[in-house]
This record gives structure tokens, sequence and C-alpha cells, in this order.
């Protein structure tokens, strides 16, 4: 049994290398479509790299956004600037409440924002969090948190990643890259962390189905929403929660999710101490009533797909992005309202 | 709790140095652990159904008791049908009702009397065809006088709780797992780094074969009317790949976890895509099923030592039985009345056992004629696979009419990802042929070679497993039946 649990750990640790190894390789020299379960995408779409270099350099904002696409292609900093407030813009591609409450921990003391502006979308927390922490492993500095993050979603492709962004990382294999500003239609808003998308054609996928239609929601994204406003109330940040604008279908098929009862009941469990504000039951209302009320108790919420009544033609370019045209608009209610509340 | 979840990834290591640290030397302690332990698996599903289990244990140690104590004819038959009614009662129940009372009703219905359903919100319990039938062949056994009836409780709510095996299978023989309980189990290093090996093939087939093929035959099945004669036919293809890496998987993590505690199951698939005719496919897949037929119905019934017509009719038997074990759908029956129709002129002919060894035998490519007889089979295989996957008997027929169009001429249409599963495939295939003479294919590759390549071998594989594997938990096809 002996020689059993020595040569079975000293086998661990010799797979772990080969493993390790092979990781590198084939991420040097394999192309992306035969790496199913490593998915390193230096520059990716969305311009996160970018982003996070601007960061280094801003200090005190009138105002920092956070959220998925949504945010980082809905909230144009060069109309915030016009209004008169400085901004940056920190969203990131599919960015779920696990990702934005490590760049909160992170971020926040440095940056110290005067307002933050927090985009939710039902989405986020019907998802693992996996596509997102992918953009942040390829783009952002690895560290604890990273590895904290990853412990939390528990995924495969996570894991290798992790292992291939070390390996870059430790060689400073990425040292020597610079994003272009422009990729395709897209166009990054340097120093603002805006997206603008610059689009001739439109390609609106109008029966396209939102994810959280199929999926259930997830728990560990709604405990990390729940601490992110905790975290708030903490450090006396003043905070605005929105639902940016989307086209009808869109919408309509993200009003179908139906919340789990015993789900909510779990994390009232597990996060009794932390969450003294979760009252249960809610009932098996629909997301976005459900979520309103948890929103409209802790803070100040706007959902803009009630507020505005866009076209789907005119304003968005795909089924839930806007178009630059319908962010003016967008954005210029949500300036009126920060300025005016109703 | 399943195989290929984390929970699975703590709970094993964690048995396994309880059962060798502490309950070393003491073979009452382990089989008490290996109770404990797999109602605790078991009841990780759901709790509820641990009634079911513990219910089917104590009627069947209790039975086999009686049985053994009275020589009155009569009164063993009566044992013997209360385990009957009570065993096949619980499946007929969770397992048929339904189905039952629909066709009754449709029955009704078309002969111009409507009546009301009450179909019930029944839930199938995990395994209840595998421990019901394990617990079956004891009982029977013990009336058959084949076997002693055994005292010893906990040994034998082991024998039918047995976690590797307990949700699908090998379905064990008492005469072969009972007496293993019995005997003092001390750590064996070659053993236990078998076992190893052996999960180590059952993961890659399941997570890594099975799995990835799943996501195109699912995707293939469920749209098929939008899909040409090819992409359906290159879908049953995947779901060929997908149920043997899914169930041979299993099986092996089954075998290679047993091997862990000292325990040998018996083999369960012994390579059967290499099979050059069907009965030879039906001696290689599903094994503990087919012999348990082969044993507790088709020898009772007078076996092949009949006459033509009772050979026939006992060949239909057998096959529509296993047919229906699998599920109450009629695909299902269908699916086991195609096999019986492909197996039965090889029946009557008396060539059912003509291959009986190993194809290619000593050589490293199979011949023309062994090339073709594989081949053959494999596509009688897909035939009766559409009608098993296919959601009911007119949805297969829908793929037939599509498969047998001029669009099977037609580029299947599929995502580049596909392209990723024909290299997995290959691997799967080669390896497979290379150690097709051994009780599991990697069983004697890099056995003799120097430690260093024998290690980065194994390496290799988990690294195969880690890049390759599909990634969200997904359960054994055969724990719904």
């Amino acid at each position: 049994m002996n020689k059993f649990s020595n040569k079975f750990l000293l086998f661990l640790c010799f797979s772990g290398l080969i493993y390790f190894f092979l990781i590198c390789v084939t991420g040097l020299f394999l192309p992306g479509f035969l790496l199913k379960n490593l998915n390193y995408k230096l520059g990716s779409y969305g311009h996160l790299y970018s982003r996070m270099k601007d960061l280094h350099t801003i200090h005190k904002p009138d105002i920092l956004f956070l959220g998925s696409s949504h945010a980082y292609r809905g909230f144009d900093t060069r109309i915030f600037k016009k209004h008169g407030y400085s901004s940056f813009n920190l969203g990131s591609s599919s960015q779920t409440p696990i990702q934005t409450e490590r760049l909160l921990k992170k971020y926040l003391k440095k940056i110290q924002p005067e307002l933050i502006i927090y985009e939710v979308e039902p989405d986020a927390f019907a998802s693992d969090g996996v596509e997102s922490e992918l953009d942040f492993i390829a783009n952002d500095t690895i560290d604890t948190g990273t590895l904290i993050t990853i412990w939390k979603i528990k995924h495969v492709k996570l894991l290798n990643t992790l292992l291939y962004g070390f390996f870059r990382q430790f060689f400073h294999l990425n040292s020597g890259y610079e994003e272009p500003v422009q990729k395709g239609d897209d166009f990054y808003v340097s120093g603002g962390g805006y997206v603008e998308r610059r689009e001739e054609s439109r390609k609106i996928e109008f029966l396209e189905a939102p994810k959280s239609e199929k999926q259930s929601l997830n728990k560990y994204q709604l405990i990390a929403f729940f601490r992110i406003l905790e975290f708030f109330k903490e450090n006396n940040v003043p905070y605005l929660l929105v639902q940016a604008p989307v086209t009808k279908n869109f919408n309509r098929a993200v009003l179908k999710i139906q919340p789990n009862v015993s789900l909510w009941r779990e994390i009232k469990r597990e996060e009794n101490k932390k969450i003294e504000f979760l009252e249960l039951p809610y009932g098996n209302n629909k997301f976005n009533e459900l979520m309103e009320k948890i929103f409209l108790e802790n803070s100040n919420y706007f959902n803009f797909n009630k507020i505005l009544s866009l076209n789907d033609s005119l304003h968005f370019y795909d089924s839930h992005h806007l178009n630059q045209a319908g962010v003016e608009i967008f954005n210029g209610r949500l300036i009126e309202l920060i300025e005016n509340p109703e | 709790m399943l195989f290929n979840s984390i929970d699975f990834a703590v709970f094993l290591p964690l048995v396994f140095l309880l059962y060798w640290f502490l309950a070393k030397d003491n073979r009452k302690f382990q089989n008490l652990l290996i109770v404990l332990s797999s109602f605790f698996f078991y009841g990780f599903w759901d709790w509820r159904f641990l009634n079911l289990l513990l219910a089917s244990i104590l009627i069947d140690y209790f039975v086999a008791i009686l049985i053994e104590k009275t020589d009155v004819p009569s009164k063993r038959k009566v044992l013997l049908f209360t385990s009957l009614f009570f065993n096949l009662g619980l499946l007929g129940f969770f397992k048929y009702y339904n189905f039952f009372i629909d066709n009754f009703c449709e029955a009704f219905t078309f002969f111009g009397n409507p009546i009301n359903k009450s179909s019930l919100q029944i839930i199938l319990p995990v395994g209840i065809s595998f421990y019901t039938f394990q617990t079956l062949s004891y009982t029977l056994d013990v009336y058959r006088r084949k076997i002693n009836s055994t005292n010893d409780f906990i040994a034998f709510a082991a024998y039918v709780s047995f976690f590797p095996q307990l949700v699908a299978g090998p379905i064990e023989r008492a005469s072969n797992l009972l007496p293993q309980f019995f005997k003092n189990r001390t750590f064996d290093y070659s053993k236990a780094v078998d076992g190893l090996k052996q999960m180590l093939w059952g993961f890659i087939k399941k997570m890594v074969i099975a799995d990835n093929c799943a996501v195109f035959a699912n995707d293939i099945f469920n749209h098929s009317a939008d899909y040409s004669g090819s992409t359906l036919l290159l879908g049953a293809v995947f779901f060929a790949f997908q149920i043997y890496g899914d169930f041979s998987g299993y099986s092996d993590i089954a075998i290679g976890c047993a091997r862990l505690f000292g325990f040998d199951l018996m083999k369960n698939f012994n390579f059967p895509y290499f099979s050059r005719d069907i009965a030879e496919f039906w001696r290689r897949w599903h094994i503990s099923l087919t012999t348990w037929f082969r044993d507790y119905v088709y020898v009772p019934l007078g076996g092949s030592r009949a006459s033509t017509w009772t050979k026939i009719r006992n060949t239909l038997i057998v096959f529509l039985l296993s047919g229906f074990w699998h599920g109450a759908n009629w695909t299902f029956i269908v699916w086991g009345a195609l096999n019986a129709l492909f197996f039965l002129p090889l029946l009557l002919s008396n060539k059912n056992r003509q291959n009986l060894g190993t194809v290619a035998e000593g050589k490293k490519f199979p011949s023309f004629k062994e090339f073709t007889g594989m081949l053959t089979t494999f596509l009688l295989v897909l035939v009766g696979w559409i009608f098993f996957r296919a959601e009911n008997i007119s949805h297969a027929i829908e793929i037939f009419s599509e498969i047998f169009s001029s669009s099977i001429l037609y580029i299947p249409e599929l995502p580049r990802k596909v392209f990723l599963l024909a290299p997995l495939i290959s691997i799967l295939l080669v390896i497979e042929w290379i150690g097709r003479n051994n009780p599991y294919p990697i069983y004697e590759t890099a056995k003799r070679w120097h430690w260093f390549f024998r290690w980065t071998f194994y390496a290799v594989l988990i690294f195969i497993l880690g890049m390759y594997m599909h990634t969200s938990e997904t359960p054994f096809i055969y724990f719904q039946f």
C-alpha cells in the first residue's frame, strides 16, 4: 500500500509536469480549432487588453461603468465627457457578477470613482462565467484573484487556459503585443474603454435565442451579485443598476426565465449572515419582476427596456447591442436621469 | 453521483483510504464500509429510492434463506414467485406503468371507445433494472441449487449495492461476486494499478469519445427534419460511438474501480465493433445482460436444443425482452426484434458460433473477408441504433426514408468542430484494435517500457482527457434504463 501511495503521488507530479509541458507546446504550435479545451485569445473580441492597459492610467473618474458587452458597447465615455463627466468603461465580454466582484475588489480603491454604473442583464445570472474568465486570463494579469475565481467556477477549459496563460506571463510572451484600435467594425476609444461599432450593413439575428432561455439561474452568480451590493454599501460608493436596452424579441425571450424558488432558499441558507436583505420566498415570478424587486429594494435601478422605446431596426446592430444612434439616445436619457432623478 | 463528477473524485479516494487503512485486515468492516459508502453513493441522487434498494436486498436475502431451508417444491415455488413478483413488480411499476396505461388507452381510442388517461408522474429510480436483475439472479440460483444462500446480511447487501456497478452494471452473478465478499482482501499493488489504468481508459471513452459524439448525435437526431440523408447517416455513426463509449466506458470505470477494492467484476464489453457477424456482436456487447437472458430465459425455455420453431420463438422472446428491458418505448422493442431478425438466419444455418475467436488473431490487419464481415455487422448494428435513438417509430421511419433518398449523396452539413472527432475516434479504434486480445485495450500497452516512457504514455492519455473531454457533466445513457 505504501509503495502504491508513493508511486501514485510521484506519478501525479510527473503527469502534472507532462500535462503542463503539453499545454504549453500545443498552445504555442497548434491552431485554435484543434485545442478544444484551451482558449487563449490575446486581444480578443471586445478590446479587453487595451482596456486593462488604460485602466492603470485612470484615477478618480466621475463614473465607472461595469458589466458585459452591453456596458462597453453601450456607455460611450465621449458622450459623458461632452456633458462634463469623466468616466471609464470597465465592461468586458459576458462579464458576470463573479468577475465584477473581483474587479471591484482589485481596482476600486485605486480608481476611486464618484459613481458606479453597473449594467445588469439576466443572461449574466444564468452564465457559468467561463467565457468572461477566459477573456481575463488572456488579457489581464493572472494573480491570486484569478486563481480563486477559477477554483469557484471549476472548469477544465479555464484550468488549461490558466496554465498556458501563466506560461506566457512568466516568459513575458505578450510584452510585444500591441492591440489595434480598430478590429473589423469595432473601434476602441482609447482612454475610455468604450467600443464603437462602425458598421454599414446590419446583421440582426432576430431569431437568436439568448442562452438564459435554456439555462437556470446560477447560484454563484447570485451570491456574487449580492456581495457586490454589500461591497458598495460597506465602501460607501454610490451606485446605479442599469439594464441596457435590447431588441423586443430578445427581451421577450429573456423574460421567459423562471427562477427556481429552492435556489433562493439555498442562497438564503448559505449566505444568511452576509445577505440580510434577501427576503424569501419570492415565488415563481418572472426573472425581471424578481430582479427588479431586489434591485429596487437596494438601489436606484433603471430598466431601459421600459424607459426607452427604441426601434429594433434603427437602433441596434444585432439582437441585443445598440448601434451608435441607439447609444446616443440611451446615454442621453441616462445622463438626464442622473442629473434630474424622477 | 456520477463517475465523471467532482463529487466522485472526492468520494473515491476517501472511501479507498478508509477501506485500506481503517478497515484493513477486517473483512466484515470492509464489507460494512462498502455498504455504507454504496448507500451514500446511491442516495446522492435521491435518498428516497434507498428504500427500494433496501427492500430489494431484504426480500431476496430472506427469500433465499427460506428457499434453501425447505425441500417442499410448492413452497419453494411460492417463495421464488414472491421474489419475482416483488422485483419485477418494482420494475413494472416504475418503468412500465405509464407505457401500459398509454397503450391501453390508445388501443381503446383506436377501436372507437376513448377513455381518460391517468398517467402518473413516476420518476425512474436510477439503476433499478440493474440491481433487480442482480438480486433476481441470486434467488434464481439458490432456487436451482446452483449456489447456497448466505446468512451474512452485510456481505449480501454489499453484493447488491456495490457502488462501482450498482447503477449500470455489469449485472454480476452471485456465483462470481458474492464469494469475493467472504474472502479476506489484501491490497494488491498490480491489481490497483490495473484498476486505475482501466478507469483512465473508461474516462477517455466516456468523456472524450461518447460525450463529444453526443453533441452532434443529439443535434442531428433532435433536428432530423433539417438534415440530409448523409448527415443523418453520420449522426447514426456518431450515436454508435456515443453509446459504445458511454456504456463500455462506464463498465471500464466500474471494473477498474472494483479492482481498487480488490474485486474482479465480469467483462461487459469485448470490442463489439470488431465483430464479424451479429451473433459475435451479441457475445461481445453488454455481455452481463446477454448472458443473464441466456441463462435465465433462453435456456429454461429450451434454448437451441429444440425444434426449429421453438428456437425461433425463444430467440424472438429473448431479443424482445432485451429490447423491452431498455425502456418502455416501442423503439426499443423494434430494436430487439430487428436484432432477432439479423441473428436468426445465423442460428438456423448453424453459423452463429463460427466466429468465436478474436478477429485477425496473431495478425496486424484483418483479411478482406474479416473486414467486410466487420463492416456489414457495423451497418446492421447501425440500423438498430437508429430505432434505439429515435423518439418513436415514425421518427425512425422518417430518418430511414431520408437516408434512402438522393440526399444520401449530399455533402454532410456539419460544423468545423466535428472534424476533431475523426482523429479522436481513429485513436480509439487503433488502440482498441491493438489491444483486442486483452481484458481492456491499454492492459499490455507500455507495460514493458522503461518507466519514463510508460508514465509519459499515461500522462499523454490524461492530457488527451483534459484537452478533449466534453466540459459539462453528462449522465451515462444507461442510467435511464
